[in-house]
């Protein structure tokens, strides 16, 4: 005879195949963030624990220039995104016809469902024919198009849930168009700002294609620089600057939420 | 008051001219380009003809690439949902603490640069590595043995770097599936394979067609995976048409082939977004049954 | 009949003080809203827009407060013309029907806004803030933020923002629709105290007649986009101009009747009793100076019933059945049935409960001791 069970509770089945999911997700990361502190140089066992990697990664390690090319780049995007995208949220959300809006909106959505491959590509096309080439300008260009987006609609998102009775009452009690926007709207859109920034950040850091079909030879962001050692194989201050990296977006992630992740756009992070 | 009206309009043109400039110059005008190049074989300034889509249909290569692409892209997808579906479940059944806490969790391979995450799997996958080590210790695997350089290390790669955005996704949609709802469902006679199927997967089915379109898109334009782990003979139509536009130097055919992959893709898209509502006639059939003549 | 909605004549002195709004239009696309309305609200006065959900109400408010432009008309206020005004040089306060308090800002932030936009100095906004609390009896919640109050305490908060400026005009839209039942009663009186001792002009617009007949010292009712009736509350509720302001003020009985002028003065019949008016019913139909086919209109406070005995049927009443009885406390609504049509009639509960089996089917007698009398349309 079957045991009655509670209909809405999660049986131990339940939490082990969540825990093996997330353990498949886990497990390359975790082997890397492992490895950054084993001794071998060829990832071999038995382990031995060392910070050397560390050591080597900051001393005399290929990697920390392209890191720094690839902070220095994601943070002017992100910076500029941040601008850019608050200026097309608000005049979106509050000034923007039914016609802007769609053409807008589709543009923005074009920017991050094309293919990176080919929107990478037909960028390069462009810059080739209109003189810039592949140049730190292009690649600025090009990042700033696709992390744009997620600022847009971040704080887009954020703008159509303020009732727009408090910038009325903000005007009612004397305030102008102006100082409604900044003593009102811009503090209640401001996490949205925040985290539509990070995510920008995150995604002109990572995007390799762009990078790859943009950048001009010689130059090396980090996505780059990886692409180049990984058919090395095995690269023991790459896993120190994994883990870092690692832990650099957990920190991220925690941020993000602490900001209100239900703001950040994600896809299913509303709980 | 036509002075308040031209001020409003001019602040809104300032509001919009950056963005809306980046993204014509960034977006719009090379997707245009991207068309126009693909009818200049003989670069921008000779007249127009259709000799790269004449080279395209003489050659079965391209078509079978094409194929090829599009399967691998479509396997992939379906396996991410396959793997995604039991964990986004039971997370959408978890308590909101234990719910926010593994969702956050999900994110950091999301957030990763998935070359990191391309080299940590190649790393786990490699011959000497632990997870091949374990496995030949256990017996399971011939020394020396790896899946590298296959189509399969393709596969794997895009399964986990889509996995997360997967059970998001069906997450999302599932959470909206109230515990009230199974309740009523069993209180009326309905076994756990009948909440399944007809509480279930119908509410669910939205969520996963979005999810496959979400993770097929970025699959069938898939270039580092195949580049770096495919090996020889597991080059997709990505690689050809990065070959074509920079190595070939013949930006035309690299077009055509970029619209061809596009036009797969949306096919592809478009197909399953018609599967919704086909679903949603197979989940409902029994309800159609009972439901007057 | 007078028209009570007609332009009053207005003297000098009047024409510069209060709110004026002159024949103002509005529509969106192809609907229009507002169909030329006109109003004077004078110095000091609180006035009521009463009117249902899409009467326009709130785009007449909005027009006011200057959040949307008129396509035609003007609006003046205190003898100035703020037709084009913006909103922010209107010195008009607003009470939002979700009070719009800045979440990000403390109740003293909030209520400082306003001053702080007016370039007052700190001491002078700290003293006005207590002050403005005290009114609205809130001192002692200055520092917390508005998600920490409840309803009622926001709305005190709202009104408290709105009232510090000093405004020149108060606007409030349905302030009271986001309370509870018991705490819109409390916010309701404490809304008319502070009106009464500040003497600020007030416009409020409610869909509700209970607040509006509560409230205001004068009535406006609202139906697709043209003021029907205006007059004190009292006067609109007990002599509606038409049938649409009477039934939206209170329920209302409605029967078909014939006015048969005969030698010894006035019938009624109705179906096919006749009924001897009261004297006040005569002055009605006097007033009303039909004859020939009306409808007779009662609220049920106007109508009487007792249970029918042997005797024959007096003349000032109308046979009828009983129907049921709805309990509601201190008093009891009787539902009968006259000559096919169904009455509800308002009495106080004692009299019922001795008075006897009240029980359906028994026969009754209706008096109308009370009531207008109405063009007769298709009912015979």
């Amino acid at each position: 005879m079957s045991r009655l069970r509670d209909i809405d509770a999660v049986s131990p089945g339940m939490v082990t195949v969540l825990g093996l999911g997330l353990a498949l997700l886990f497990l390359p990361l975790l082997v890397i963030i492992a490895l950054s502190f084993n001794a071998s140089p060829y990832g071999t066992l038995p382990f031995q624990a060392t910070l050397h990697w560390y050591g080597t990664l900051f001393a005399r390690s290929g990697l920390l220039g392209p890191t720094w090319l690839s902070l220095k780049l994601s943070a002017l995007v992100a910076a500029s995104a941040a601008l850019l995208g608050t200026m097309g949220a608000v005049w979106l959300v509050r000034r923007a016809g039914r016609l802007g809006a769609v053409l807008f909106r589709g543009t923005l959505l074009a920017a991050i469902t094309v293919p990176w491959l080919i929107l990478g590509l037909a960028m390069l096309l462009v810059m080739n024919a209109i003189g810039l080439g592949r140049s730190l300008l292009s690649i600025y260009l090009g990042l700033l198009a696709i992390s744009l987006p997620y600022v847009v609609f971040i704080v887009a998102t954020r703008l159509q849930a303020i009732d727009p009775d408090l910038e009325h009452a903000a005007r009612s009690l004397g305030a102008g168009a102006l100082a409604t926007f900044a003593l009102v709207t811009a503090p209640l859109i401001l996490p949205a700002i925040l985290s539509g920034t990070l995510i920008a950040f995150v995604m002109a850091f990572n995007n390799f294609l762009i990078q790859y079909f943009l950048a001009p030879f010689g130059t090396q962001t980090l996505p780059l620089k990886i692409y180049t050692l990984i058919r090395v194989g095995y690269l023991p201050d790459l896993n120190a600057l994994a883990t870092l990296i690692v832990a650099t977006t957990c920190l991220l992630i925690l941020l993000l939420h602490r900001l209100g992740l239900r703001n950040a756009g994600l896809p299913g992070s509303t709980p | 008051m036509a002075s308040r009206a031209l001020r409003a309009r001019l602040t809104g043109i300032l509001l919009l001219l950056p963005a809306g400039l980046l993204l014509a110059v960034m977006v719009l005008i090379p997707l245009a380009v991207l068309v126009w190049f693909s009818f200049a074989p003989e670069g921008a300034d000779a007249p127009l003809s259709l000799d790269s889509y004449a080279r395209l249909f003489a050659t079965p290569l391209y078509f079978h690439l094409a194929m090829k692409t599009m399967l691998t892209a479509g396997l992939a997808a379906l396996l991410t949902a396959a793997l995604g579906w039991a964990p986004a479940w039971v997370l959408s059944r978890l308590a909101p603490r234990a719910r926010t806490a593994t969702l956050l969790a999900i994110i950091v391979p999301y957030l990763t640069s998935y070359l990191l995450l391309i080299y940590s799997v190649f790393v786990i996958l490699g011959p000497g590595s632990p997870v091949m080590v374990t496995l030949r210790l256990l017996g399971l695997a011939a020394p020396g043995a790896s899946i590298l350089y296959t189509q399969a290390a393709t596969v794997v790669m895009l399964v986990y770097e889509n996995l997360p955005v997967m059970v998001f996704v069906l997450f999302s949609g599932m959470q909206r599936i109230d515990a009230t709802l199974l309740a009523a469902a069993g209180s009326l006679g309905a076994t756990r394979r009948a909440r399944l199927r007809h509480i279930v997967l119908p509410m669910a089915a939205p969520s996963l067609v979005s999810g496959l379109i979400i993770v097929f898109v970025p699959m069938g334009g898939a270039f580092v995976e195949p580049a770096i782990l495919g090996g020889p003979n597991g080059l997709l139509l990505g690689n050809v048409i990065a070959d074509q536009m920079t190595r070939a130097d013949d930006p035309s055919f690299g077009s055509v082939l970029s619209l061809l992959l596009l036009l797969a893709t949306l096919a592809i898209v478009a197909l399953l977004a018609g599967l919704r509502p086909a679903l949603h006639r197979l989940t409902s059939r029994w309800s159609d049954h009972v439901a007057p003549a | 009949m007078n028209a009570p909605w007609a332009q009053s004549s207005l003297g000098a002195a009047e024409e510069n003080s209060g709110l004026h709004v002159i024949d103002v239009h509005k529509g969106y696309g192809q609907t229009a809203v507002l169909k030329g309305i006109t109003l004077h609200v004078p110095h000091n006065a609180f006035h009521l827009l009463l009117g249902p959900s899409g009467s326009g109400k709130t785009t007449l408010l909005r027009i006011i407060a200057g959040f949307t432009p008129a396509d035609s008309g003007r609006v003046t206020l205190a003898g100035r013309d703020i037709t084009a005004m913006l909103p922010e040089r209107r010195n008009i306060g607003v009470v939002f029907q979700n009070y719009a308090l800045f979440p990000h800002m403390s109740v003293a932030q909030n209520i400082g806004f306003g001053l702080r936009m007016r370039g007052m100095a700190r001491a002078e906004r700290e003293q006005r803030i207590r002050d403005v609390l005290a009114l609205v009896r809130m001192g002692g919640f200055a520092q917390r933020m508005p998600a920490a109050l409840s309803g009622g305490q926001q709305q005190r908060v709202a009104l408290a923002r709105a009232l510090v400026i000093e405004p020149e005009l108060l606007l409030l839209d349905e302030p009271l629709s986001a309370l509870d039942r018991k705490i819109r009663q409390e916010v309701r009186e404490e809304l008319k105290r502070i009106q009464a001792e500040t003497r600020v002009t007030t416009v409020m617009v409610t869909h509700d007649q209970e607040e509006a007949l509560f409230l205001a010292d004068r009535v406006l009712v609202l139906e697709a986009g043209v003021i029907r009736q205006q007059g004190a509350p009292a006067e609109i509720y007990q002599q509606p101009a038409d049938e649409f302001v009477a039934g939206f003020l209170g329920p209302l009985n409605v029967v078909p009747a014939a006015i048969e002028r005969q030698a010894d003065g006035v019938m009624l019949r109705v179906g096919g009793q006749h009924l001897a008016p009261t004297s006040a019913l005569r002055d009605a139909i006097a007033a009303a100076g039909l004859s020939g086919p009306v409808r007779l209109a009662a609220r049920p406070e106007q109508l009487a019933v007792t249970l029918a005995t042997a005797a024959a049927r007096p003349p000032d009443a109308l046979a009828g059945r009983l129907l049921g009885i709805d309990f509601a406390g201190a008093v009891v609504i009787i539902h009968v049935e006259v000559e096919a049509h169904r009455l509800a009639i308002l009495a106080l509960s004692p009299d019922v409960i001795a008075g006897g089996p009240w029980e359906p089917g028994r026969a009754v007698w209706v008096r109308i001791r009370q009531g207008r009398v109405l063009p007769g349309g298709s009912a015979g």
